[in-house]
């Protein structure tokens, strides 16, 4: 009131127009710089927003409750008679049910309880959180074992990829073995990736991580130190690419669902978008591995990335049983030079 | 320890119901999708812990609850953030602490009126808002498939869901519904 000067009917509907924006399309940055602004003019719009935020999570509740699920404005056809709109209505609703339980299949699990091996099925997220209070957030087709010893806390990683956020206990370490290899911390952030049966990838968030090869911890193979935003690829025997700074998250892009992908080449791409289905995806012509690609993908829908990919690469994808083949177009297939960049941003 | 799963699996169970659709809701309001997530993690742990004691009675209306949650936390992680920390109205207090989900019988009741109350609003809106808001707010479709599945512009179902918003806060303050004094069955009000 004593800030804006507008009057009471104005606020109202800015806060209906704003708590309906809220909930709907994601918002560019410029019109959430707005809402912000329009939030701390007054706190008659934070109120009038709470109010509207809490409203809307009602009427959400009426879906889901066992009373008012079957009300009748779900179902009321249309009172002008058009039969029409009352059955694409009904359609769109059973879409709209089949398209949620899809979703939910491979969102975030959350995941408290105390066993001790933990895994995800292929196209799976998982949250994980550990019994010291760490969390480790598990990829697709991921398995992990874990033991909360009286010295150390201890994870084998198996196969697949995890993020792991270490809660702090510097009389405990965190030690995770991969292979012959160990990650050792005591609080801190990292991602560690079993690339195929002997490529391990180290990526530190936050913090700081020893990782040694094979050996007694004062007697390693090979022994390196990782601080934030440094990443590591090694095998139990050597180091392969040594460490170096990493500018962006993209190592934790698999955490939104995304494949972010510069310059790489079209064999690499088709290899990680195969642990997220479970289908075969084959390269029928294998000179089209090198064809560069660059390309954000979406984790979810691997059948869409394949279908991107396509016009990315100039190649032809089809569907033969359970599994993917994808082959150069037969009519500029023998000009397909190998290096050729051939994508469309 | 049969608790302890019980527990554990409807956390789970919740989680996977609504968990991205909070994060979408939060990153809305703080834009940032990271902090979201880490957020409504929190939501769901609290809420775990919350449900271990054993005098909690179940969550009778988890969506409205988790809603009103993390608006909150929202909202404090904005105050938070923000270097003017003045304006928004909510006390350290209420935002910071995690409310009790069980609700008294006295309160189930009311609150169980006023969802009676909402739905008969709701089937009350002239036909053109009730078919937009029902499909938007309560069906999740988004906004370019509403406007193509009743043939009308991207503006005019905007206008329809602004315009149904607003009839329903009408109708609903007109039956004696305080939105002020709607809470959760959490005893998290707004302040007087």
């Amino acid at each position: 009131m004593r800030f804006g000067s507008r009057n009471p009917d104005t606020v109202e509907e800015e806060a209906d127009r704003w708590a309906l924006r809220i909930r709907g399309e994601s918002l560019t940055d410029a019109e959430h710089a707005e809402f912000l602004h329009w939030l701390h003019a007054n706190a008659l719009h934070a109120r009038a927003f709470e109010q509207r935020c809490t409203l809307l999570a009602w009427v959400c509740e009426l879906k889901s409750h066992p009373e008012f699920g079957h009300a009748k404005w779900r179902t009321n056809p249309a009172s002008d008679g058009s039969r029409r709109i009352a059955r694409g209505w009904l359609i769109g609703v059973a879409a709209a049910a089949s398209i949620a339980v899809i979703a939910t299949g491979i969102a975030f699990r959350y995941d408290l309880s105390p066993a001790s091996h933990y895994e995800t099925h292929v196209g799976e997220m998982r949250v994980v959180r550990l019994s010291d209070g760490s969390t480790a957030t598990l990829d697709t087709a991921t398995r992990m074992e874990w033991k909360n010893g009286e010295r150390e806390r201890e994870v084998n990683l198996v196969s697949g990829q995890a993020l792991f956020d270490v809660a702090h206990d510097p009389a405990k370490p965190f030690i995770v073995h991969v292979g012959k290899t160990t990650i050792r911390v005591t609080g801190t952030r990292f991602d560690v990736y079993r690339y195929g049966a002997d490529d391990i990838w180290l990526t530190v968030v936050q913090g700081v991580v020893e990782v040694s090869g094979p050996g007694t911890s004062t007697e390693a193979a090979w022994r390196r130190l990782i601080h934030a935003r440094e990443q590591v690829v090694y095998r139990s025997e050597r180091v392969i690419t040594d460490v170096h700074s990493v500018t962006s998250n993209r190592a934790l892009k698999w955490m939104d669902h995304e494949l972010d992908v510069e310059d790489e080449s079209l064999g690499d791409v088709i290899h990680e978008l195969t642990r997220y289905t479970a289908a075969p995806i084959i390269l029928q012509d294998p000179s089209l591995a090198q064809i560069r690609i660059a390309a954000t993908f979406d984790l979810r829908d691997v059948s869409g990335a394949l279908t991107q990919l396509q016009s990315i690469a100039r190649v032809k994808l089809v569907r033969k049983g359970a599994s993917y083949v994808i082959s150069g177009p037969s009519d500029i297939g023998s000009q397909l030079s190998p290096r050729s960049t051939d994508s469309q941003q | 320890m049969a608790q302890h799963d019980g527990t554990a699996d409807s956390v789970d169970r919740l989680f996977r119901m609504y968990g991205p659709k909070l994060e979408h809701f939060v990153a809305q309001i703080i834009h940032d999708s990271e902090a979201a997530r880490q957020l409504v993690q929190d939501i769901f742990l609290s809420l775990h812990q919350r449900l271990l004691d054993p005098s909690a009675r179940p969550l009778e209306y988890p969506q409205a609850f988790l809603f009103k949650v993390a608006h909150n936390r929202a909202c404090d992680y904005l105050r938070r953030r923000s270097s003017s920390p003045l304006q928004f109205g909510i006390d350290e207090e209420r935002t910071s602490r995690v409310p009790d989900p069980a609700a008294g019988p006295e309160e189930s009741a009311l609150l169980r009126e006023t969802l009676q109350s909402i739905s008969d609003v709701l089937d009350e809106l002239p036909e053109n808002q009730r078919r937009v808001f029902v499909l938007g707010q309560i069906e999740n479709i988004p906004r370019p498939e509403i406007s193509s599945r009743l043939s009308l512009t991207p503006k005019a179902v905007d206008h329809l869901m602004t315009r149904a918003l607003k009839t329903l806060r009408k109708r609903l303050r007109e039956r004696g519904v305080d939105l002020n004094a709607l809470g959760t069955g959490d005893g998290e009000r707004g302040p007087q």
